[in-house]
């Protein structure tokens, strides 16, 4: 069986005619004497950890998104998802050079002559076409996804990122199984450097630069979300303090189209459980007792920052309908469209930093972050903290 | 080494599979426009960013005097990582009159900037290297 299987991989494959073999296909159509495993390795071991790295955060994100029965997430410590989803999104960033330099590195092989060999060979040389295609798309829509350039992206973006990722991971640990004894000569043996341009980088020289955009790029986004760094991050998609109230907003009123239904006089929350229906209208919903949560507001985006959020704990709330703390709660918003619906489980709802907030740094929350009330919750991404709440429902 | 190569391989395939699987036959996705579109990403970065990275590299090793090659084809790598991140901020900045605080800075500007001090850096690179390197009077008086 598997000496059927190493003979089937290994039929030769007929070559094409020799007079194609021009251009980039020549034997001396690349000169830089720099590509080397021992660089390739490196470049791509950096670019393997990163990869890695937004593979395991980015399907966390998932998973508290869109969470199986199975999983849970706790709700402290509450600047978790914070930490995952910023990691996420700088890694992500970081990798942009990575992948550019670890492609240059082995460019010629694009180029390889014969293009073919034997079967296993064109396979091989396919699995590597799918990794590239699935690392410069994952790469590419994370930017396109933070920078708001939907109309570039004519596909479901959330899917497409998401299964995406599955082909990017499948393609790496693929690529380093075919490519392992390479890989370890690479990392383990430095072979004599031939003569290069005078003057010109070096194999070394290569990989220092290749980091140095990393670090560039990182030093010019990360701002984001470390605010120390805000101001030195020239290229930061937010600051954490423009916006609204000091905090920034991924999406408006106007962009919801809730503006009219949410400075609607007539408004009233509408909250139901096992004793029945009641509606609270703002002034009987701030009559309750009061309550201050610091929590962070954590886009999936790769950014965030701090409120101080007062208002009406969750918990206290459904108790008026007869729900207890052992209840799951659904929590609706005005929005016809979007993220207009969120679960707070039990364990979320038993927490006293659960909130539905009607205020934000001691003033009346801005339209843009929910007004009339929103929900905030520690350690969960902006998506799921709902606002403009208009109901709340025990499930 | 044998045995985790065909381990590396058989997860590999795998995950690969599943994630086809799931672009074909997921709800919400559209496999024929995001293979165009994959492609067109594709074709965009091999044939378009990485010969220009080559062509500009090849002239600035020709171009530029021995001593300030090597910083010079740095600052060339991290000045397109910054361009390609700074692109789709630049275009979108200000297209968000619902929203102003998305994309609330000038990323032209911010580029320039981000640009100087790169160059700052590998023109202080540069002389440094000639003076160690290159500079003869230097080099005669540290033989001695």
């Amino acid at each position: 069986m598997r000496n059927r299987l190493v003979a089937l991989l290994t039929v030769p494959l007929p070559a094409p005619p020799e007079a194609l073999r021009r251009g980039p296909f020549r034997a001396d159509a690349f000169s830089s004497r720099v590509r080397s495993p021992w660089l390739t390795s490196r470049l791509g071991l950096a670019l393997g950890i990163s990869f890695g790295v937004c593979f395991v955060t980015g399907l966390l994100s998932h998973l508290i998104q869109h969470p199986p029965g199975w999983f849970g997430w706790p709700p402290r410590p509450v600047a978790l998802y914070r930490v995952t989803q910023g990691v996420h999104v700088a890694t992500g960033l970081a990798a942009i050079p990575l992948l550019g330099a670890k492609i240059w590195s082995v460019f010629p092989e694009l180029f390889s002559w014969p293009p073919w060999r034997t079967i296993g060979h064109a396979l091989e040389r396919l699995s590597i076409a799918v990794l590239s295609l699935a690392a410069v798309f994952q790469l590419l829509t994370g930017l396109l996804n933070i920078a708001h350039w939907y109309d570039a992206l004519p596909f479901p973006l959330l899917q497409a990122h998401y299964w995406g990722a599955w082909l990017a991971i499948g393609a790496i640990v693929l690529h380093i199984g075919v490519k392992l004894p390479v890989i370890r000569v690479g990392l383990t043996r430095t072979p004599p450097l031939r003569s290069t341009v005078e003057g010109g980088l070096s194999r070394r020289g290569v990989l220092t630069a290749a980091l140095a955009a990393t670090a560039a790029v990182t030093v010019a986004t990360v701002g984001q979300t470390v605010r120390p760094l805000a101001r030195v991050s020239v290229l930061a998609p937010r600051r954490p303090w423009v916006g609204p109230q000091g905090l920034p907003v991924n999406m408006s009123a106007v962009g919801a189209g809730v503006v009219e239904a949410a400075r609607d006089p007539g408004y009233r929350l509408a909250l139901s459980g096992p004793a029945g229906v009641r509606e609270l209208s703002l002034d009987e919903l701030a009559a309750l007792p009061w309550h201050t949560a610091d929590l962070p507001i954590t886009c999936v985006e790769g950014w965030s920052a701090g409120g101080s959020w007062s208002g009406v704990r969750l918990a206290e709330l459904v108790a008026l309908v007869g729900g207890s703390e052992h209840d799951r709660v659904r929590v609706e918003s005005l929005q016809r469209d979007g993220y207009r619906s969120t679960v707070v489980e039990a364990r979320l709802l038993r927490d006293p930093l659960t909130l539905l907030a009607l205020r934000l740094g001691g003033e009346t929350l801005h339209i843009d972050h929910g007004y009339p009330c929103r929900l905030i919750a520690p350690n969960r991404p902006g998506v799921l903290q709902t606002k403009w709440v208009a109901a709340v429902t025990v499930l | 080494m044998r045995t985790a190569r065909v381990l590396l391989g058989l997860a590999g395939a795998g995950l690969l599979a599943y994630g086809a699987y799931g672009l074909v036959a997921g709800p919400d996705t559209d496999p024929g426009r995001q293979s165009l579109w994959m492609l067109a990403a594709v074709v965009g970065h091999d044939f378009v960013l990485i010969p220009l990275a080559i062509g500009v590299g090849w002239l600035a090793t020709r171009l530029v005097p021995v001593w300030a090659r090597g910083a010079a084809n740095a600052a060339l790598l991290v000045t397109l990582a910054l361009g390609v991140v700074a692109v789709p901020f630049i275009v979108k900045a200000g297209t968000f009159p619902d929203n102003p605080s998305l994309l609330p800075l000038d990323y032209g500007r911010g580029l320039l900037v981000a640009l100087g001090a790169t160059w700052l850096a590998a023109a202080v690179a540069a002389l440094v290297n000639r003076h160690r390197h290159y500079d003869r009077h230097w080099r005669s008086r540290t033989r001695r």
